[in-house]
């Protein structure tokens, strides 16, 4: 049996519909109904959104999520500073040696 | 909650670490030896060698124990090629795609300096060409002292951009991993050096190396530590007492307090330093991993 508490459709269509269910439940007095993932501040926007009444949390979904993408630029900076300061320590311990190394 | 907290594992156990330890070992040891060959005296020739030789094979246990943690093994070219047009599969986006690719690089490289280090063993001549001080050994080595620090790093750069708490929670990954890889791959070739009394010049020098290498190290763990913020009461259990205990005191304090005592590298204080580095560094990987699969 289908409780059609799941949409499918359009996302300009969704979003509209959502939207209308949002402020009907604020006409009611769910004064904490919102759109979860509707808009574009999270992601860019959600190809798939949800209609909360709690915090994200409650439902397992993550408050703000970030793309992990976002670390591969910085980290491979931080690796290739890593290869830098080890190639210069390797240069100056192997070129410095004292009088009773070979 | 960091949003990390809200994904699923990836399920990565023994032989994703077992292959990120050895992976350091195979890069660590080959820029290592390049730069013994590049930067060192004549005299270092026998210990640069030795980290050839100990590069290629090791490389050749990481290939397969990458493959072996696939689902299904068999169809390990499918990172290599596209079925359907037999193009090469890479994607300049993803630290895994790149790291296969890496990984056959290196593992090139590797192959040969190892035919160059056989060669300088008096087998075949004609390949010494293929070890510095040559235009060809010195292209080699540079080129392959390079696909080294990508091999050594890559693994912690492809844990940041995996979805998972602590992994994607900094940018420091790659460079821990780095850090680590010099400081294991130099204990390694100090111990297997050690009971060669004419390498003693060339390891009084190592073992310097090592003693910068470690102090880098902390100073790179506690900055991993200061990225994660609040995040780091993660690991305030088991694994954060392991992090302590055994990657930074068994594994990094205590082998610097032994070098500052051993009075030669061939000294059995030197020779335990470099076995507790190597089984820090190792911890370092099971704590990085396992904790974070645990969450």
């Amino acid at each position: 049996m289908s409780t059609t508490s799941i949409n499918f459709g359009t996302i300009r269509e969704l979003k509209q519909k959502a939207q209308a269910r949002v402020e009907q439940l604020h006409g009611r007095g769910e004064r904490g109904a919102y759109l979860y993932g509707a808009d574009e501040k999270m992601l860019g926007g959600l190809n798939s959104f949800y209609l909360l009444v709690d915090r994200p949390e409650v439902y397992g979904l993550p408050p703000d999520p970030k793309l992990p993408s976002r670390n591969l630029k910085p980290g491979s900076l931080w690796s290739a500073l890593g290869a830098v300061v080890i190639g210069v320590v390797g240069l100056i311990s192997l070129r410095t040696r004292r009088t009773d190394d070979a | 909650m960091p949003s990390t907290f809200f994904t699923e594992p990836p399920h990565w156990r023994w032989l994703i670490i077992l292959y990120f330890f050895f992976g350091g070992l195979a890069g660590g040891c080959y820029f290592v030896a390049s730069m013994l060959d590049l930067m060192g005296r004549p005299s270092d020739r026998p210990l640069a060698r030795l980290g050839y030789l100990l590069a290629f094979p090791t490389v050749v246990v990481c290939g397969i124990l990458l493959i072996a943690d696939l689902g299904r093994p068999e169809r390990f070219w499918h990172m290599m090629l596209q079925s359907a047009t037999w193009r090469p599969m890479l994607k300049t986006y993803s630290p895994m795609s790149l790291g296969a690719w890496g990984l056959l690089v290196f593992g090139g490289f590797a192959f040969l300096s190892f035919l160059g280090a056989l060669a300088d063993g008096g087998r075949r001549r004609p390949l010494a060409v293929l070890r510095p001080p040559g235009l060809i050994g010195t292209v080699v080595a540079v080129l392959g002292g390079l696909a080294g620090f990508f091999l050594v790093s890559y693994t912690g750069v492809l844990l940041a951009v995996t979805n998972r708490p602590i992994w994607s929670d900094t940018t420091l990954l790659g460079a821990v991993f780095l850090v680590s890889s010099a400081s294991t791959s130099i204990a390694l070739l100090l111990l297997l050096g050690s009971r060669r009394v004419f390498l003693v010049g060339g390891l009084r020098a190592l073992q310097r190396f090592d003693m910068i290498v470690l102090v880098l190290e902390l100073l790179t763990l506690a900055a991993l530590v200061v990225s994660l913020g609040s995040l780091a009461r993660v690991w305030l259990n088991a694994w954060g007492a392991l992090l302590v205990l055994g990657v930074v005191g068994l594994g990094i304090v205590v082998p610097l307090l032994l070098h500052a005592r051993a009075r030669t590298p061939l000294s059995s204080e030197a020779r335990a330093a470099a076995v507790l580095v190597l089984l820090g560094g190792f911890l370092l990987r099971v704590v990085i991993v396992l904790s974070s699969e645990a969450i």
